[in-house]
């Protein structure tokens, strides 16, 4: 076989795999509406305290719509999301899908894999909110059930899903080794939910922007690959 | 000695059949631009694979826009493999 156009389907197939910037903003979404929300929630303290309490419930009604708006849109919006994002920014390049993952297995696994997640992040909450968890140690204690969860997701999808994304995991976890270890990585207690929220979607977002980097270079040698003598004449 | 399967021995053709080989579906738009043609030009070459049953063609909206997908049938898949057997065997011959 031709060694160039041998190369064809590999890079084809690294490009298709690393189109995350859908992801990346999926991503910067679920960074920036918790950070939105807890200055709302501080705002909101500060004016209810300082006497203009009808403008204070009307920021806490107002977060308890965000909030709802919020849970459903990370129980069904967020795939739907990033697949309209992927779309949308790629809309120039055309849809390209790679091959593989393992859909069966994944459709089996994800019936007790997801509520199983769900039930030990309210766990970790009631457990927080009993404190029985210190807020220092939050963000490791998901690290325990959230590094094997997204290792779990990379991997069930290994042959579509962008090898970068494993990045994500690994970080989250050398974080969690960090603040275990003593390294002041905690933001402010009164804060102590973006613990979490910060390392967990800021990690995933630059796992994602790397594999969109990654996937311009394999734009480029893919076109470089595959223009034929009638596209080069165009 | 097998000839090699004119439909993909043909420059263009042999590189979309290899673009799909790796790839579960392209749309056009994506053909079109990765390989640098011409829509009518690619047009003319998926049809002759279509003809010869090595691409399968999905047609479905985005709204309100049309969107045409191919993906490489099983045929397809077979006849490609058969192609660089041909060609690796012709090579062999070579003095």
């Amino acid at each position: 076989m031709g060694s160039d156009l041998a190369d064809i389907p590999k890079w084809a197939q690294r490009y298709a795999r690393n189109r995350t910037l859908g992801v990346a903003w999926m991503l910067a979404v679920v960074l920036v509406v918790p950070c939105a929300m807890t200055g709302l929630a501080l705002v909101c303290g500060w004016v209810f305290r300082r006497g203009q309490r009808s403008l204070g419930v009307a920021g806490a009604v107002f977060l308890v719509g965000l909030t709802v708006w919020w849970v459903w849109f990370l129980a069904v919006g967020v795939r739907r999301f990033a697949a309209y994002l992927s779309g949308r920014l790629y809309t120039e390049e055309g849809t390209a899908l790679a091959a593989g993952g393992a859909p069966c297995v994944a459709g089996r696994a994800t019936r007790w894999i997801g509520p199983l997640f769900g039930a030990c992040v309210g766990a970790t909450v009631v457990l927080v909110g009993l404190g029985s968890i210190p807020l220092r140690l939050m963000q490791p204690v998901t690290a325990l059930y959230g590094v094997p969860f997204l290792v779990y997701l990379v991997l069930v999808q290994r042959q579509a899903a962008s090898p970068f994304l494993l990045l994500w995991p690994f970080l989250y976890a050398v974080h969690a080794a960090l603040i275990v270890a003593g390294v002041p990585l905690n933001v402010p207690e009164r804060y102590a939910g973006l613990d979490v929220v910060i390392p967990m979607a800021g990690y995933g977002l630059l796992a994602a922007l790397l594999g969109h980097a990654y996937s311009r270079y394999a734009l480029w040698r893919l076109r470089r690959l595959t223009r034929s003598p009638e596209g080069a004449a165009r | 000695m097998n000839e090699p399967d004119p439909e993909i021995h043909q420059p263009t053709r042999l590189r979309i059949m290899m673009l799909l080989s790796g790839l579960k579906a392209a749309d056009f738009k994506f053909l079109a631009t990765t390989l640098g043609l011409t829509d009518g030009n690619l047009s003319s070459h998926m049809q002759r694979l279509e003809t010869a049953g090595y691409v399968e063609v999905a047609k479905e909206f985005e709204g309100r826009l049309p969107r045409t997908s191919f993906r490489l049938s099983a045929r397809g898949k077979s006849s490609l493999a058969a192609y660089w057997r041909a060609m690796d065997a012709i090579r062999s011959t070579r003095p």
